[in-house]
This record gives structure tokens, sequence and C-alpha cells, in this order.
């Protein structure tokens, strides 16, 4: 008995060096990489909801690019989804834990994060809202893409088009949405203004999902034989749109616009399918937000809504596009 | 002997995951920051000693994490219609105690295996938490919920105390109960359970429900670290805790596991996650380092392992190590077939 006993302590004990050894082993080296960047310098705490999501990757690509040309160290967690709302409060706690000098945070919920975001901006951390701005008046600036313009270049693009006279309906994708209402008001706002002959005879919302719009793009064109062009909230409904309108064999004769600029929408502008594409800055976002912690951080002023401009896309722009602000270069990752 | 060892494993764990950290990872190794991970914790570690019972029948439950966004949802909608802190309470309390005895009747009335049993209510709690909540999160939540996931006791946060006072109540449940003793019976050995008459059936309703209502009221401190009841809330949640059981002690196979140990395990989870985001490392890197943490995990406990010295458990002593029902040495006395 007592040997076993013996033994098993051995074993422990043999384990326990082992361990301590790998882990020391670890140490010096990712030590070595952390402290990389030079001593003194600012450290920014970034919380995204999901990293591998192409629109949160070109943010942190901006981030992390801007951060790299102001020599500043970028520490970057990701929750992993929408869905994870405490995983990111953990998240930000931990970066408060840290110390760094300033936090950039895209939002899981606007609502969920309200608590931790004004717990550290109690302990003297400036937060930086980013795309998906947290619900508290306690941040120090809320950086975002012009949603309204996007909505208004649309209308820009479909009214010169339809030569300011024509029936148009609109796909407003989900309700309660703020970037979804803001598109809508956009658009409608705009061509009421300077194409008064364009009429708006439908507005639904839809969910952002491509089969969705397929399907209500098939029932308008029972219910509207003349109608002459589609306002699509976000690519995934417009290329639903589009995918109707080519089955119908009415390509070319129902313009259809969109925004957010992704691959399917690249393709269907270079086979003219689509008309145009309204896009917001992402890369540039990221950019931004970093500039704005820079000068929380070190007593600079801030702005505190920082709406960066949009951008109006069709075939012919495409060839000559200068996507850098737009998304991070193919391969990269965080 | 070694099964003391062994049941001490998880802290051993603990410490080598501490030392790790503590040279790579800025702001780690401060008394701020335990308290920080104690705060972070809290809720993994109540669902886990809910969950670790359950494992402890043999069983699974795989819808602690839905259970905890419909439990979330329903007790800030009592909060918000009535204003009071304790009907949040109540109201999640008892939503989950509710799933708790559907698992547990489908699972030892009915004979439905666990995973299948607790798939529907996965499937069940997560429509039902985004039809009750109208899919978008519950806010507007008394002041009472703020204080409870910031708020500090004798530099603890509110929240710790809150699940160290359960995992203290669920080991002493463990330890003097005959019901969850009689868990650990029916987990190690269901035949000889019920050949010294254990209920087996009642016994595993019971694990069920428990869990159930601790999911509850681990809900109300995710509604507290939020400010709102989010319907999307768990997703992993019981990968997270059978994850932190088995790393806390708990066996798969059940009827091995202390409710301090599975505890332990959570604390385990969340030190990995926060070491790593201290560290400043790739997000992608968390997952990997959890998931090589458990295989080691199991690997150290598994009580037959011969590991570089195989003789360290002799083939005596491993008999020994599949006997213990945890019930009274003298209820099993000749009738343990294994012996």
């Amino acid at each position: 008995m007592t040997t076993v006993v013996r033994r098993g302590g051995t074993r422990l004990a043999l384990l326990l060096a082992a361990l301590l050894l790998a882990s020391c082993g670890a140490g010096p080296g990712t030590g070595g990489a952390g402290g990389g960047a030079s001593e003194g310098a600012l450290t920014i705490g970034v919380s995204v909801p999901d990293s591998t999501e192409a629109f949160w990757t070109s943010i942190a690509y901006g981030v992390e690019d801007e951060a790299k040309k102001k020599g500043v160290q970028v520490v970057l967690v990701s929750a992993g989804g929408d869905a994870n709302v405490d995983k990111q409060i953990s998240q930000i706690q931990d970066l408060v834990q840290r110390g760094v000098d300033a936090l950039i945070v895209g939002a899981t919920n606007g609502d969920g994060v309200v608590p931790v975001v004004e717990q550290a901006v109690a302990k003297g951390i400036p937060v930086i809202g980013l795309s998906s701005i947290p619900n508290t008046d306690k941040i120090a600036s809320a950086v975002g893409a012009d949603h309204y313009g996007m909505g208004k270049l649309q209308a820009e693009c479909l009214g010169k088009l339809l030569g300011g006279k024509g029936k148009v309906a609109m796909m407003a994708g989900p309700s309660g949405q703020s970037w979804a209402e803001e598109r809508a008001r956009g658009f409608k706002e705009t061509m009421a203004k300077e194409f008064p002959g364009v009429e708006i005879v439908a507005e639904n919302h839809t969910s952002d999902n491509r089969n969705a719009a397929t399907t209500l793009m098939e029932d308008w064109l029972q219910r509207f034989p003349d109608l002459n062009g589609v306002y699509s909230a976000s690519d995934d409904i417009g290329a639903g749109a589009v995918d109707a309108i080519k089955a119908a064999g009415k390509t070319g004769s129902i313009l259809i616009s969109s925004s957010n600029l992704s691959p399917i929408s690249e393709e269907y502008l270079k086979e003219g399918l689509l008309a145009c594409d309204s896009t917001q800055q992402i890369v540039l976002q990221g950019r931004v937000a970093v500039d704005q912690a820079v000068n929380a951080a070190t007593g600079q002023p801030v702005e505190k809504n920082v709406v960066t401009s949009v951008i109006l896309v069709d075939k012919d722009s495409l060839a000559t596009m200068d996507f850098s602000n737009i998304r991070a270069p193919e391969g990269w990752t965080p | 002997m070694t099964r003391r060892l062994r049941e001490l494993m998880p802290l051993f764990i603990l410490a080598v995951a501490y030392l790790a950290f503590a040279p790579v990872s800025p702001g780690f190794a401060t008394a701020a920051n335990a308290a920080n991970i104690a705060g972070q914790v809290a809720p993994l570690a109540i669902v886990t000693v809910g969950q670790a019972l359950v494992l402890m029948t043999g069983g699974f439950d795989i819808s602690v994490g839905s259970v905890a966004a419909l439990t979330t949802v329903a007790g800030s909608l009592s909060a918000v219609a009535t204003g009071s802190f304790a009907s949040a309470v109540l109201a999640a309390v008892l939503a989950g105690a509710v799933c708790g005895a559907a698992n547990g009747f489908a699972v030892g009335y009915l004979g439905v295996q666990p995973v299948v049993a607790t798939l529907g209510m996965l499937m069940f709690a997560r429509g039902a938490a985004l039809l009750l909540s109208g899919s978008a999160p519950v806010v507007g939540l008394p002041d009472t919920f703020v204080s409870l996931g910031y708020g500090e006791w004798l530099g603890v946060p509110a929240a710790a105390w809150v699940a160290l006072a359960v995992v203290a109540l669920m080991e002493a449940f463990l330890v003097w109960s005959p019901t969850a003793r009689a868990v650990l019976a029916v987990g190690g050995n269901e035949t000889a359970a019920r050949l010294n008459g254990v209920p087996v059936r009642w016994t595993r309703f019971v694990a069920y429900l428990v869990c159930g209502a601790l999911v509850g009221l681990a809900a109300i401190i995710y509604a507290a670290r939020a400010n709102s009841g989010q319907p999307t809330l768990g997703e992993g949640l019981e990968l997270d805790s059978i994850a932190a059981a088995v790393i806390g002690g708990v066996s798969l196979a059940g009827g091995r596991g202390r409710m301090w140990g599975a505890a332990v395990g959570a604390v385990v989870v969340g030190m990995l996650a926060n070491g790593l985001n201290l560290a400043g490392l790739s997000p992608f890197l968390q997952d990997v380092a959890a998931g090589i943490t458990l295989l080691l995990a199991v690997w150290l406990q598994r009580a037959r392992t011969p590991f570089w010295r195989s003789r360290a458990f002799s083939t005596r002593d491993a008999r020994r190590e599949v006997r213990p029902l945890a019930l009274p040495a003298e209820r099993l006395a000749g009738n343990d077939e294994r012996s």
C-alpha cells in the first residue's frame, strides 16, 4: 500500500516538473513575441463579435494596419459570434484587467455590453464604439459608416438611370436594424427630393437572406408588371432579386441596386445584372477607430461621432477601384 | 489512497495553468485578476456542478445552453413586469426546474436516451426563448441585476459568492444526502444500485431537475452581467460545462466525481480564456489550448492508464478503482458482482 502511494506521488512530482519545464520553455518565447512592441507604447484592446466574418476581418485589418503605422500595440479578441454576449463581456473585462490604454468595441449586442463598457469607462479607460455601437453615451466616440448615404447613393443611381420617372420597389432588409432603416430612409428621402417622378410602389421588410428575396421578387413580378427598379438593402437581398428577374427574362428592363460590394455583387456588376452598388469603407473604419483611440488615450480631442464616407460602384468604376480602404487583402487573417 | 490523489488532480491542473500563465500574461497573477476570473466563471461553475450531477448518473444534459437562454428570458421578463429581483430569480429557477424535470422524466421514467431527451429540450428551449423575447434582448432590468453582475463584497464579486455557496451546498448534498449518493451509485453500476434498493428512476429524475434549476440560477447571473435577458445566450455552454466537469475529475461514464472538483474545472476553463486574452494571443489559439487541456486532464485522470510507470497503478489497485459506488460499504457487501 505504501509503495503504491509513494509511486503515485512520484508520478505526480515528475509530471509537475515536466509541465513546469514545458510552461517555462514556452514562457520566454511567447513573452518575447508579446514584448516585441517598443516599451512604453500605447496598447489598444479591440473586441469584435467574430473575427472570422468577412466584415470584421476587414475591420481588424484596418485596425492592425493603422496601429502598425502609429507604433501602437493591439490586443484583439473575438467573441466567436453575435450570440456570445457573455464571452465578449469577459473578454472586455480581461482587456481592462490587462491595463490597455483604450478600448475599441464592436458590440455583439449593443445593449448587452453596456454595463461592462461603463465599468471600463469608470476605471478611466476610454471606449471607442466601432460599427456596432455599445448603447451608452459614456463612450468617447462612435465610428461607423454613413448608412443613410448608402441609400442615398442607390437613389441617385437608379433615379438617373431611369431618367427621373418610373416605378421602384424597396426590399428594405430586416426591420428594427438601424443600418437597414438608415439605408431605406436615405433612399426614400433622396428619391422624393431629387426624383419626384419616381414612384415607390412597395416597401417590404425581408430577412437578410437570398432565398427570401427571390420569393418576394417573384411575387412582385406578378403584382407589378410595369416595375422599373428595385432597391435592396444588402447584397444577399439584391442577389436574390437578381436571380428572380433573370429567371423571368426581365434582366435590363428592371434595374437593381444594392449595398455592401460583396463578391457576389462584384460578379453581378461585371455581368451587368446589377446596375450599381454602394459600399462602406470597412477598412477605413478600423483605421479611424485607432486614430480616435490613440487621441482618447493621449488626452487629445476626440470626435464624438465619426461617419466614414460611402462609395458608389458600377460596372465601369469597378475595374479601376482601389479596394485598400474597403476590404482586407485576400488571405489576410487577424 | 490513489483515489484521493486523483481527486486532487483538478487542483494540480489549476496550479499548472496558473504557473504557466503567470510569467507571460501581463496583469494575470494579481488579486484583481483573481477576482475578475471568479466573477466571470461564476455562472459556468454553477452550470457545471449541475451538469456534473447528471454526468455522475451516467447521463448528459446538452440542453443547458438553451435552458439558460429560456430562463434568462423568463427571469428578465418577470423582472421587467414586476420590478422585483426576487421574482426574476424565482421565475428563472422555476422555469429551469420544469425543463430539468421534463428531461429527468424522459430519461428516468420513459427510458429515453439522455442525448435524445436533452436534444429535444435544447431545440424546444431555444425556440421558446426566441418566441418569448420576440428574438430581441429583454432590457429595463432593476438595478439589483447590475449589483449582482458587477458588485463586490470583501473584494470578491457578488456572483462568485453565489457560485461558492452553490458549490458548497452541492458538495454537502453529495456527501450527506442519500439521494445524491445514490446518484454516484446509479452512474457507477446501475444493476448493483438497483439490487441494493436504490430508486434508480427517481434518482435520475432528481439529478436532471436539480441541474435545470441550477441553470436557471446561473441564467440570472448571465442576465446580470449583460443587464439584459439575451435569448441567444448559451451557445456551446453544454460543451463548456461538460469539459469543465471532466477537467474537474467527473467521469463521463458516471459514478465518479466531486462537486468542488467540477467547480475547479470551470475555473480552469475560465482561467485559460483569461490568460490567453491577457497574453494577447490569437483568438483561435484559445480553443486549441482548451482542447489540449481537456485531453491532458482526461489522460491524467484515467485510473488505469499505464502512464510511464504502469505499476504505479497495480492491477489490484485498479480493480479497487472501478468499484466504489459511494454507497456505504456495508450496503454493497456481497452484491458487487465485480469483486
